[in-house]
């Protein structure tokens, strides 16, 4: 539920009430990515309206709650340009208003929820080209300041993990985990989003059976009995899906063809045929296994909303779906299908209004060259043309 | 150095259940009646062929008050037993029996609540293995005596009580009746008050499922008479460990007013609170119910939550979703009507549940631009126009106007429940096209003026943009219905996003996004050339002339969109309306003085 701690009879504007009133009704129970997507623009909208109204209303804990929800939504629903816009509000307005305004949050959920924020950017900032290095380490000592402060400094050291893997920096990596066991007592989030970074780490270390032997433990609930809970909850703890996605993604991004390999024949088979198509990542894996039975209805209009929507992605988000749409057309070609109907802009048709798969190949690998090059040149450690060879390596080609 | 016990503080220990545990003090009465049932229960399981067990209540006025006497002839006590456990507060006869699950009475502290009515109570009572009987008289001074009695007394126990001052004056004999025939409505052993002005069995009540068949009209007058409000249909209940009734009422219910039950255990009444028992959103539902299994509290007034109680709520859960599957299959027209009766109730119960979306979505009603009309009829008409939703009710009441004439449906999602219901469309009902409205949704309702006729407003449309640009509103020239309207003010992305935007970064890490003016940034005015008004608009040149009139125009659209105007604003009106008022004056010679921004 979102905004789940305000408690609406205390506030004195029943406009502002009831509009977070029905946010909560709206969002209560529901936890699943899909549901943030279907719906992110009708409750960014509430969420716009009930952080005007706070504001209005110098109703400055609920008007905080807002601003991270703003970014929270934004981020799960896919719109990352949003979470850069709100994390600008969100510097300036705790600078000027935080520690004003709210004297005693520290002693609220406000504490909890402003070292969420900074994990949320980190994760958006990551994937992002125009955050250079420069920028990366000046937000990191920010990240790491507010997470000594506010008392959740794991969540660091877990940003820390991911951003070994993404660099292929082991120390980085090992570093991270180290701190990170180290302040992991403190977590009272959901175990299994707090710990998913290890499926990474362990790749990247070359140990895919940890890795396996990680995952099947989420999978058998075989985690500390106070974080049982997270199973009510948490999409990636209930749905196969959802782990299988974030395994074989991380094996990826860490460089693991083997490891890939493994986890697309042994796990993601086995997932019901209308779930081997939620994402643009099983796409390509349908592409290894020669499945194009839904090539039409699914599969190519796919491709064409992800490049519709790439002005709202990351930029690693747009490398990874170009270099899977990429090895996915390069198979679709070696199956015998060499042209298919798509709208695609600035792709030449053939006369027929068809075009080549081929060609539709090279289209995306020249969008992913592209972000791969800006990050790696926003990124010293950035290694794009490894993270190609898996893809291909992946995908046999 | 010795062992030692610790002591106790009786009067202290009453303290504490009269103001802790116990929410009244009539508790005493349904303890006294648990006791007795409970004597007669373990009667029965000790002589099988013991059929008559009966309680007796008597009520006796005196010179200085009244005396109840609660009268069984259930198993009884022995001298020992008298000592062990009459007089040890925690020890219950129940407790240590083999067949404790039998009787609720396990805590050993039910007759300790007499003293919250009485200073003394006294026990008479005769074993059924014994031929003797024992008096037990405690005080609520802690002090206790027992006397084996010399007169015969008939198996079973007595237990005398003495009313007398403010306690006297609580518990009438009116108040009595009607609380042990509360407490005792559904008991299976017969219990007959003998007071000083009545004489009646106060259980001897008709219980549906009790009687080998029963027609609905009975169970609904048996709900009736139990809750006091009449019924619109009746659920049955029963599964494992329970028996009951979840009646469906007959008049709109809101879900924050508490709705009153009742709960037996094992035929003796606990509680009106169904709260932990009966589904939250069931709020239009009252359920008469009577479990086995369940373990109540200390105080016997509520329920312990644990696995049982959750087995329970969802069996319930389950009768009532089986009920209005039903409904859907085979009674049409009552499930309209109850939809008709509790539309909220069940627009709460269709955001939980997929398979109830499904049966009741069709009949839910909605505010749209046409009118009410039901979840078929917009289901429907999604097949052929596009139907968009707002999420707020101002927000419709905005756009409404836009949409004469239009070939579109606009859905009013600002009441409670509604946006969610409609935003779950897509996913239960395929091809269904249903969007939530949004600030980009106004594009499709605007249209190009003429080109003659931008061409002769430019001059004033530039003029315009500099009277808004204090608020950060764009002004345009736009084609739209109806034709009355003069202009369209649309709320863009809010004012701190916009600062935050211009003023620059100052973090400095959003250099090199391109994260600038998206289409609906910042907000709106939309003049409307279909307004003959508006038109003329274009001879206007003298520039303060201008200002004024494009900030009349401006604060009525705020006015007519339902927007708050704050300090500036009205200051903005206020002097714009002087300044036209001195004008018309004037006899439209040019404006003097200082403008307003």
């Amino acid at each position: 539920m979102l905004m789940e701690n305000v408690k609406t009879q205390n506030l004195a504007s029943r406009e502002l009430a009831d509009v977070i009133k029905r946010l909560q009704k709206m969002t209560d129970g529901r936890y699943d990515v899909q549901f943030y997507k279907d719906n992110g623009q009708t409750l960014m909208q509430m969420i716009k309206k009930i952080m005007r109204l706070s504001k209005q209303e110098k109703e400055w804990y609920v008007y905080f709650v807002s601003l991270y929800e703003s970014i929270h939504v934004s981020s799960r629903s896919g719109e990352k340009m949003m979470v850069i816009k709100y994390a600008e509000i969100f510097y300036r307005d705790s600078a000027l208003y935080m520690d004003r305004e709210l004297p005693n949050y520290l002693d609220t959920d406000m504490k909890n929820l402003n070292i969420y924020i900074y994990g949320t950017i980190f994760r958006n900032y990551l994937s992002f080209y125009q955050i250079d290095d420069n920028k990366m380490k000046k937000f990191m000592e920010m990240y790491e300041t507010a997470a000594l402060k506010y008392g959740k400094t794991y969540m660091y050291y877990e940003s820390e993990m991911e951003m070994g893997i993404l660099y292929h920096d082991l120390e980085m990596a090992e570093h991270g985990r180290r701190y990170f066991e180290k302040y992991e007592h403190d977590m009272n989030t959901c175990y299994v989003c707090g710990h998913e970074q290890y499926l990474g780490y362990y790749l990247l270390c070359g140990d895919i059976d940890l890795a396996e032997k990680l995952m099947q433990d989420f999978r058998q609930k075989r985690i500390p009995q106070k974080y049982q809970w997270c199973y009510k909850n948490c999409e990636l703890a209930q749905e196969d899906y959802a782990m299988f996605y974030e395994i074989l993604k991380y094996s990826l991004i860490a460089g693991s063809p083997e490891g890939f390999r493994l986890f697309y024949q042994k796990y993601w088979l086995t997932l019901p045929k209308e779930k081997r198509r939620e994402d643009t990542l099983f796409m390509f894996c349908c592409a290894i296994t020669g499945d194009f039975d839904e090539l039409d209805e699914k599969d190519l209009r796919m491709a064409e909303k992800d490049v519709r929507d790439c002005g709202r992605m990351t930029t690693l988000g747009t490398m990874i779906d170009s270099l899977n749409w990429m090895c996915y057309f390069r198979l679709l070609d070696r199956s015998g299908i060499r042209e298919v109907m798509i709208e695609l802009p600035d792709l030449l048709k053939n006369d027929n209004g068809k075009t080549n798969s081929l060609a539709i190949s090279r289209y995306f690998e020249q969008r992913a060259d592209e972000a791969g090059t800006k990050l790696g040149r926003a990124r010293a450690k950035f290694d794009y043309p490894m993270l190609k060879n898996t893809c291909l390596e992946c995908a046999g080609i | 150095m010795g062992s030692y016990n610790f002591k106790v503080d009786l009067k202290g220990i009453i303290r504490l259940l009269s103001d802790n545990l116990y929410s009244s003090d009539k508790v005493f009465l349904r303890e006294l009646l648990q006791n007795s049932v409970d004597a007669v229960d373990a009667r029965k399981k000790a002589e099988p062929e013991f059929k008559d067990g009966r309680i007796n209540v008597y009520y006796r006025k005196k010179a200085d008050g009244a005396q109840i006497i609660f009268e069984d002839n259930g198993i009884g006590l022995n001298k020992e037993e008298i000592h062990t456990f009459l007089s040890v507060i925690g020890q219950s006869s129940k407790r240590d029996t083999e067949v404790r699950n039998s009787f609720i009475g396990q805590f050993g502290i039910g007759l300790l609540s007499c003293f919250l009515a009485s200073n003394e109570i006294k026990v008479l009572t005769r074993a059924a293995s014994e031929e003797k009987g024992y008096q037990w008289i405690g005080k609520s001074d802690g002090s206790y005596a027992i006397t084996a009695l010399r007169k015969e007394i008939p198996v079973g126990t007595q237990v005398h009580l003495e009313l007398t001052g403010r306690k006297y004056e609580v518990f009438t004999e009116r108040e009595i009746i009607d609380d042990l025939a509360e407490y005792g409505y559904m008991l299976l052993t017969p219990v007959y008050f003998k007071g000083e002005e009545q004489e009646k069995i106060l259980n001897q009540n008709f219980i549906p499922w009790r009687q080998p068949f029963s027609v609905s009209d009975d169970i609904l007058g048996f709900g009736e008479q139990l809750l006091g409000e009449t019924f619109f249909d009746v659920v049955p209940l029963s599964g494992e460990g329970m028996k009951g009734y979840a009646f469906i009422s007959a008049r709109q219910s809101s879900a924050n007013s508490a709705a009153r039950h009742k709960i037996y255990l094992k035929n003796m009444f606990i509680t009106e609170d169904g709260q932990n028992v009966v589904p939250k959103w069931a709020f239009f539902i009252r359920c008469v119910l009577n479990v086995e299994d369940l373990t109540p509290t200390a105080s016997r007034e509520s329920f312990i939550k644990d696995q049982k109680l959750l087995h329970v709520k969802s069996q319930i859960e389950k009768s009532i979703f089986d009920y209005f599957v039903t409904l859907s299959q085979y009674d049409v027209r009552k499930l309209k009507q109850l939809t008709s009766i509790h539309n909220l109730a069940i627009k709460s119960l269709v955001v939980e549940n997929e398979q109830i979306f499904k049966l009741f979505f069709p009949f839910l009603t909605f505010p749209t631009s046409q009118g009410v009309m039901t979840g078929f009829q917009i289901v429907s008409a999604s097949q052929k126009i596009p139907v968009n939703y707002t999420v707020d009710v101002d927000e419709f009441r905005r756009i409404c106007p836009l949409l004469e004439g239009t070939n579109s449906l606009l859905v009013n999602g600002g009441y409670v429940y509604d946006a969610s219901i409609l935003q779950r469309l897509p996913r239960y009902y395929k091809n269904v096209r249903v969007k939530a409205f949004d600030e980009n949704s106004y594009e499709n309702l605007l249209e190009e003026p003429p080109g003659e006729l931008r061409d002769k407003m430019a001059y004033f449309i530039e003029c315009a943009m500099d009277a808004l640009r204090p608020f950060q509103c764009k002004v345009s020239l736009k084609s739209f219905s109806p034709n009355p309207l003069q202009a369209l003010y649309v709320q863009g992305e809010e004012d701190f996003l916009s600062e935050a935007m211009d003023a620059g970064s100052l973090s400095g890490f959003f250099e090199g996004f391109d994260l600038g003016k998206e289409e609906g940034t910042g907000s709106s005015l939309y003049l409307n050339s279909n307004n003959n008004f508006i038109k003329n608009l274009g001879q206007v040149r003298n520039q303060d002339f201008i200002k004024v009139i494009v900030q009349v125009i401006y604060i009525q659209a705020l006015l007519g969109g339902h927007y708050t105007l704050d300090g500036k604003k009205m200051e903005v009106m206020n002097k714009s309306l002087q300044s036209l008022m001195e004008y018309a004056m004037l006899g439209g010679v040019g404006l003097e003085g200082d403008l307003p921004c």
